[in-house]
């Protein structure tokens, strides 16, 4: 220790001596550009995934409203008299969309045109109401679209039980 | 790897950015490929209930009462197959041809149409994918429908069909 000065110009690490004339600090250069690129990653990757969520989820009710509204409006037409085939239509869309994974009390059921005789046309429309987000593990999240599906059919005109001539076209 | 880790420094918080588009692109495409398949099976069901009322609604009565044969008039199947396509109202369909064949009590109808892609249409020559679909019905005057047939060969030959 003898003849050593207590403090050397030379031991001060050059960060300090930068920092003291007002520079950027080295360690922190290029900070700015890429927390700009964690923040532009991270909001691309929650925005994106916000949108192909929602998009997916509307698209798979649309298949369950579709295969509903099918299965309803077959049933209709093949229903013994009109009394049951309102019925038995509604059975069908819940039997649907059950085996898709929806639960049937949130569906609507109608038939929009037609009714129950030879020759006619029935249009039936079954709509739900697809869900904000589907997430792995979490499941369907909030409400979103309603999303609706129709299907037409023409009750047979030589089936029996009917009056009416056959005549549809 | 010390020097390789020196130069390198920081190239991580470029490609975080990068990995999210590509997982993001590659849900976009799982997405619209899923609206496309739903696309398809609407035009699926809508020509397979076009074939089915054409069958049922479009015997020749003129041949039936004639000699007693179960045919299918072709106008008017035709005229059925438009009415029943039309009544669908598929808004998620465009563009949609159908070809229809008549061959005794069988009748096929085929379909094309275009479906708009969800993520798709933002890029230039992909927004919409067409899609196709084939439906054969058989008329039978047994109760239950009878013996399975096999379609006849005319019906290979499908005109398309003009709906107006």
């Amino acid at each position: 220790m003898k003849g050593q000065p207590l403090c050397s110009v030379r031991s001060i690490p050059p960060i300090r001596r930068r920092r003291a004339s007002g520079g950027p600090d080295p360690r922190e250069e290029g900070f700015v550009g890429g927390f700009a690129g964690l923040i532009f990653g991270f909001l691309l990757f929650v925005v994106g995934t916000l949108l192909a969520a929602n998009a997916w989820a509307v698209v798979d009710t649309k298949a369950a409203a579709v295969e509903a509204a099918r299965q309803a409006a077959r049933t209709y037409v093949e229903a013994p008299d009109a009394a049951a085939a309102a019925g038995a239509a509604q059975g069908a869309a819940d039997s649907a969309l059950s085996g898709y994974g929806r639960d049937p009390a949130r569906a609507r059921m109608s038939v929009v045109s037609g009714s129950f005789g030879r020759c006619e046309r029935i249009t039936v429309a079954v709509s739900y109401p697809a869900p904000l987000l589907v997430l792995p593990f979490v499941g369907r999240i909030g409400t979103g679209h309603i999303v609706e599906a129709r299907h037409s059919e023409l009750i047979d005109p030589y089936r029996s039980g009917l009056p009416g001539t056959a005549l549809c076209a | 790897m010390r020097v390789k880790a020196g130069r390198e420094r920081g190239s991580a918080l470029a490609l975080v950015p990068a990995g999210f588009l590509v997982l993001i692109v590659l849900a976009a495409i799982a997405v619209d490929s899923a609206a496309t398949y739903l696309g398809q099976q609407q035009l699926h069901d809508a020509v397979t209930a076009a074939a089915n009322d054409a069958a049922a609604a479009g015997l020749s009565n003129s041949s039936f009462y004639g000699s007693g044969a179960i045919t299918i008039d072709p106008g008017t199947a035709n005229a059925l197959v438009c009415q029943s396509v039309g009544a669908q109202s598929y808004s998620d369909l465009h563009n949609v041809r159908l070809f229809v064949a008549v061959g005794g009590p069988a009748i096929r109808v085929e379909a094309t149409a275009t479906v708009n892609a969800v993520f798709g249409r933002a890029l230039p020559g992909v927004g919409g994918r067409s899609v196709r679909a084939v439906a054969d019905a058989v008329a039978s005057g047994a109760p239950g429908g009878g013996p399975p047939r096999s379609p006849s060969s005319a019906l290979d030959r499908a005109s398309p069909l003009d709906c107006g």
